[in-house]
């Protein structure tokens, strides 16, 4: 695995955020401004695919003969009145 | 009459009974201030209660001192509840206490107060020990009754700001006597696999005592000791726990938890798309300049009119040039004309323009010019010449001198 691919959602976002930066102060050469551009515009989809790679699930933890096991929540079943 | 003899024992056994009957002494409700307190190692408590005037041993056993919410401290006023009876060994009467809430002040205040002071001072609040949020959780552990409206609000903010997250509910109870357990139970196994990234234990608003369950020892220190981020929500936002102290992070009330605990999806959209049109932008001015540097450079006077330049030089190569023939022109004729006038002069220094005066030239017969009488003698041949002639004369005689003299005379 490329260090790269472990990136967190965060660290990707500040990374985009120092390659506009520097995009902006425009003191580079065009061949480097060209390859940041790129490495931002991947950046940019995969914090977005991150945005949508999990799936909403509600689950709650059940103990059952002493194993914790999980099931799917049903939120109806909350109380309005409970604390 | 004749007194019976009793044993030492046989009168304490007699007092004891007497105070056993008495429905005083029986079911007493004293107040007072705690004095000589000790808690003995086998878990039951020893002091003195005392007012101004007295004082009243008083014991507490285990079975009851480990009820209580609050260890007593000498000073402390309590009211407790108990009955007198009588220590056999001793001989001494004592206050047996069943209950005891400090005066004035709640029991649980106290407790309250004694066990933030003490987690205070072994630094399980401190700053430098918490642990920061992660910033996009993938899954969140929520600790609290599966019933509540605590668990209702959590849920629907999550959703709301950001619903690609996965949710687990650790249901326990959250107030109660086994609550505490449960909660830190719940805690200590989320812990224990790494289940979830960041967990939310709390409720909602209740009284001190409903809330109870989040200033219990056994929770903060599951609380402190956790390796996952733990968010407190309890109850409303003038309530404090000692939970929410202990937490890496408080929230007001379940509700901000769940804002706290996921940043908001189109906020972080909002962000992603903002940078990626900033970069855009950033990357097409700088396109954009280097298109307009070559611009400037391809307009520039060297490329549109190269021979420009070259026209320029032959065209001041052109005026230079005749200038510089009118110059040499000018100066041939100023030294031209000096040199007429010199002509001038030296035709008016000629010897022939002297002839013109009336002046003569004197040359011998190998034509050399005659200036002096020396060397001339008689019967020699010289030539006089004239301005339009030479006459042949013939030396009759030489004188030395007489010129002189003779302009002398006139």
């Amino acid at each position: 695995m490329t260090t790269k691919k472990n990136k967190t959602f965060e660290e990707n976002l500040k990374r985009l955020e120092e390659i506009v930066v520097t995009l902006e102060e425009g003191n580079i050469a065009l061949e480097n401004s060209i390859d940041l551009f790129e490495e931002g515009i991947k950046l940019t989809k995969l914090c977005n695919d991150k945005l949508e790679t999990i799936e909403n699930r509600i689950n709650i933890l059940i103990q059952d003969n002493g194993s914790i096991k999980e099931e799917k929540f049903n939120i109806s079943g909350v109380d309005k009145n409970g604390f | 009459m004749r007194i019976k003899t009793f044993g030492v024992s046989e009168v304490n056994e007699y007092i004891k009974k007497l105070l056993s009957v008495d429905i005083i002494l029986n079911n007493l409700q004293v107040e007072g201030e705690i004095s000589n307190f000790k808690y003995h190692s086998s878990g039951h408590m020893y002091f003195s209660l005392k007012d101004d005037k007295s004082r009243l041993r008083c014991v507490m056993f285990k079975g009851q001192a480990k009820l209580l919410k609050f260890i007593p401290e000498d000073g402390m006023k309590v009211i407790i509840k108990g009955y007198i009876s009588l220590y056999e060994r001793d001989g001494q009467y004592q206050l047996y206490v069943q209950q005891m809430q400090p005066a004035g002040i709640g029991a649980l205040y106290i407790a309250y107060e004694q066990l933030k002071k003490k987690l205070e001072q072994e630094g399980l609040f401190n700053e430098a020990t918490k642990k920061p949020l992660p910033f996009l959780p993938q899954r969140i552990g929520v600790v609290t009754s599966p019933t509540g409206a605590a668990l209702r609000d959590i849920i629907s903010v999550i959703n709301r700001r950001n619903s690609n997250v996965e949710i687990i509910i650790f249901p326990v109870l959250v107030q109660g006597i086994e609550s505490k357990d449960q909660i830190a139970k719940a805690i200590n196994y989320l812990n224990s696999n790494n289940y979830v990234d960041v967990i939310i234990t709390g409720r909602g608003g209740g009284s001190i005592e409903e809330l109870w369950a989040f200033n219990e020892e056994v929770v903060a220190r599951s609380i402190y000791s956790s390796n996952i981020p733990i968010i407190s929500a309890v109850g409303h936002e003038t309530d404090f726990t000692i939970s929410d102290f202990v937490a890496d992070v408080r929230a007001a009330t379940p509700s901000a938890a769940a804002e706290l605990v996921i940043p908001s999806k189109k906020d972080l959209e909002y962000t992603i798309q903002s940078i990626e049109q900033r970069m855009i932008k950033a990357t097409e001015n700088t396109f954009i300049q280097q298109q307009n540097r070559i611009e400037r450079i391809r307009k520039s006077n060297v490329f549109l009119k190269p021979y420009d330049q070259i026209n320029q030089y032959k065209q001041q190569l052109d005026w230079l040039n005749s200038n510089l023939k009118r110059e040499m022109e000018q100066s041939f004729n100023i030294k031209k004309e000096k040199y007429q006038g010199i002509l001038k002069n030296l035709f008016g220094l000629s010897p022939k323009a002297v002839l013109n005066r009336g002046f003569n030239i004197l040359k011998d017969e190998k034509d050399n010019f005659i200036v002096s009488v020396k060397g001339l003698s008689k019967g020699e041949h010289v030539n006089v010449i004239l301005k339009d002639g030479v006459i042949k004369c013939l030396i009759e005689d030489v004188k030395k001198g007489g010129l002189k003299n003779d302009n002398k005379k006139e």
